[in-house]
């Protein structure tokens, strides 16, 4: 089960550097469809850089990337989006002085098409458009728990449920493929149990790709279903979390080269 | 029908009573009170058009602007320019129809618009303090180009174009594009667009990876708002009927600056009600210089500014708020 039979995404040969600094050195890796992979790798190896140059913030300088079998290079990254890539960032990014609600629908630009000057004159396409979101909104919120939440400012909600906003802003557009960087970051033990459960649950319950960057060993061994190491920009091992827990390599790179001698 | 009215209101009726509330006052001024109250008001409902129209770049897009002046200077002389031509052309005289400063109100919105669009195109992909210094600059060169130009009076100034003759019409006129211009902006932040004006304004990187088009919202963001700078530019000209350069200086934008920060970033009813104070304070404390032979009315002015962002930097948008007891639905 090493190469996913049709894939959604595909790395080819990428390579990033910023000055001098290779971040992403020739680079291969795909997530196929419906699959669940997630990046590790120790501080500094190249994560976050990975999902930039995927979700158009950064022009990588050599190589391809391919999303469902498209180029994304040179598009920019609300293109990107458009064609179903949904993220959420490390440090999160929620618009925070804006409800709940407005921050759902603002993640829902694709259910709306309607001119400019409807919401003037109430037309019954905008009023239906708004209210089916609105209502695909709600749904979605109370799907993670945050119905009764939907008024509040986002920057009100304690950080477990921004984590969850943030995805639920993220799954409104209907990705195809949702990318989570570093999801369990500050959450502790019993937050990232519940974290692994919703991020199954997103999987079976919209049937789609989900790739995570994460360093809690716990929550990637646990769901993953193939994983990524990265050390210095480079792919070190890629498969199943069995494989991964007995490399060598891995166990170097996170360790030292005398490895394990704590 | 009242469902969609209430819709449409947003279950808020304050600015519907303050409006009426000002088309009688000039409806009641219109017969009754001296021409420089009436001069007031106009005024009054062409700094509302103003404060309205940039606070939805500095505000609501959280673009800072600093060429509102300039783009209003292009509506005023376009209007102008067009209405001389109209009436060479035409002949049209002092019994213009009314329709026709309509029209001409729609053309230099146009012109103006069409200038947001060129200078916006281009500079609305920096941030902060250089798209500030962008827009400044345009700001200055297009009174810079009105003082060169000689066929616009140069800098002696520019007169002699159509005027409406009576207060009423060039009031309502006004009043009608503010009841538009605010209208338009309240609806629109409940529809996509006015969301994306948001998150553009919140954070730019999340909202581009949701799928929002954040150049183009800042364009469109822009447009709109130099559209009713001109508008407003063209009801200025045709209400004074003799443009100078001098007014459309800097001095004009910050003005107006003030009305957006005064009355809270980003709040539609506080920068009314900001365009009301810095519009009419300086004339009401008149009698106060008359008593003390001091001019302290620019002192008391800008000694309330500075206390109001101290003590309450939201502004009147957030004393408003105190006075709720649930933040609003914005």
């Amino acid at each position: 089960m090493n190469a996913p039979l049709k894939s959604i995404l595909e790395f080819k040969n990428v390579t990033m550097s910023f000055g001098g600094l290779k971040a992403v050195s020739d680079l291969s890796f795909a997530v196929g469809e419906k699959e669940l992979v997630a990046l590790i790798g120790p501080n500094g190896a190249g994560k976050t850089t990975v999902f930039n140059v995927m979700t158009g913030i950064y022009r990588p300088q050599s190589g391809n990337i391919n999303f469902r079998n498209k180029s994304v290079l040179g598009l920019k990254a609300h293109q990107i989006s458009g064609l179903g890539l949904g993220r959420t960032f490390q440090n999160i990014r929620l618009f925070k002085n804006l409800t709940v609600m407005q921050n759902v629908l603002i993640g829902a630009q694709p259910h709306f098409k309607y001119g400019f000057w409807e919401p003037l004159v109430l037309s019954s396409r905008f009023l239906e458009t708004e209210a089916n979101a609105k209502k695909y909104a709600l749904e979605l919120l109370g799907h993670f728990d945050l119905k009764q939440k939907q008024d509040e400012l986002a920057s009100s909600l304690p950080y477990g449920e921004q984590r969850k906003l943030e995805m639920v802003r993220s799954l409104i557009g209907m990705p195809r493929l949702i990318c989570l960087d570093e999801p369990a970051a500050g959450m502790n033990h019993k937050e990232t149990e519940d974290l692994m459960n919703l991020i199954l649950k997103i999987k079976k319950d919209f049937d789609q790709a989900v790739f995570l960057i994460e360093h809690d060993m716990k929550l990637v061994m646990g769901i993953s279903e193939r994983i990524v190491v990265l050390d210095h920009g480079c792919c070190i091992e890629e498969g199943s979390p069995e494989k991964v827990r007995g490399s060598k390599a891995v166990i170097e790179a996170y360790l030292g080269a005398d490895g394990g001698s704590l | 029908m009242p469902k969609k009215f209430k819709l449409f209101f947003n279950s808020n009726y304050f600015p519907l009573v303050v409006l009426v509330f000002i088309g009688a006052l000039g409806w009641g001024a219109s017969f009754a009170l001296d021409s420089f109250v009436q001069l007031l008001l106009v005024y009054l409902v062409i700094n509302m058009i103003l404060a309205s129209s940039l606070n939805l770049i500095n505000g609501i897009t959280g673009q800072f602007s600093l060429g509102h002046a300039g783009f209003m200077a292009i509506g005023a002389y376009s209007s102008a320019f067009l209405s001389l031509w109209l009436n060479r052309h035409f002949g049209l005289g002092e019994n213009a129809p009314s329709l026709i400063f309509i029209v001409l109100a729609l053309a230099a919105g146009a012109s103006a618009g069409l200038a947001g669009y060129l200078v916006g195109l281009p500079s609305l992909r920096l941030k902060g303090d250089y798209l500030a210094v962008v827009t400044l600059g345009f700001s200055e060169i297009i009174r810079v180009v009105i003082i060169n130009t000689n066929e616009i009076g140069g800098p002696r100034g520019f007169g002699g174009f159509l005027a409406p003759q009576s207060f009423l019409f060039s009031f309502t006129h006004a009043l009608f594009w503010l009841v538009f211009c605010y209208f338009l902006i309240q609806r629109l932040l409940k529809s996509n667009l006015g969301r994306s004006f948001l998150s553009v304004r919140e954070d730019e990187i999340a909202a581009e990876s949701l799928g929002v088009d954040t150049t183009k919202t800042k364009v469109r963001a822009f447009v709109i708002s130099s559209f009713f700078a001109g508008v407003a530019g063209s009801l200025f000209a045709h209400f004074v009927a003799y443009l100078t350069p001098q007014t459309f200086s800097f001095a004009k934008t910050v003005d107006i600056i003030i009305m957006v920060v005064l009355g809270g970033m980003g709040s539609l009813e506080g920068c009314l009600i900001a365009a009301v104070i810095v519009t009419l304070l300086p004339e009401a404390l008149r009698p106060l210089q008359d008593l003390t032979g001091v001019d302290l009315r620019m002192l008391i002015y800008s000694l309330m500014l500075i206390l109001v962002m101290i003590l309450r930097p939201q502004g009147i948008y957030g004393i408003l708020q105190s006075f709720k007891k649930r933040p609003g639905a914005k």
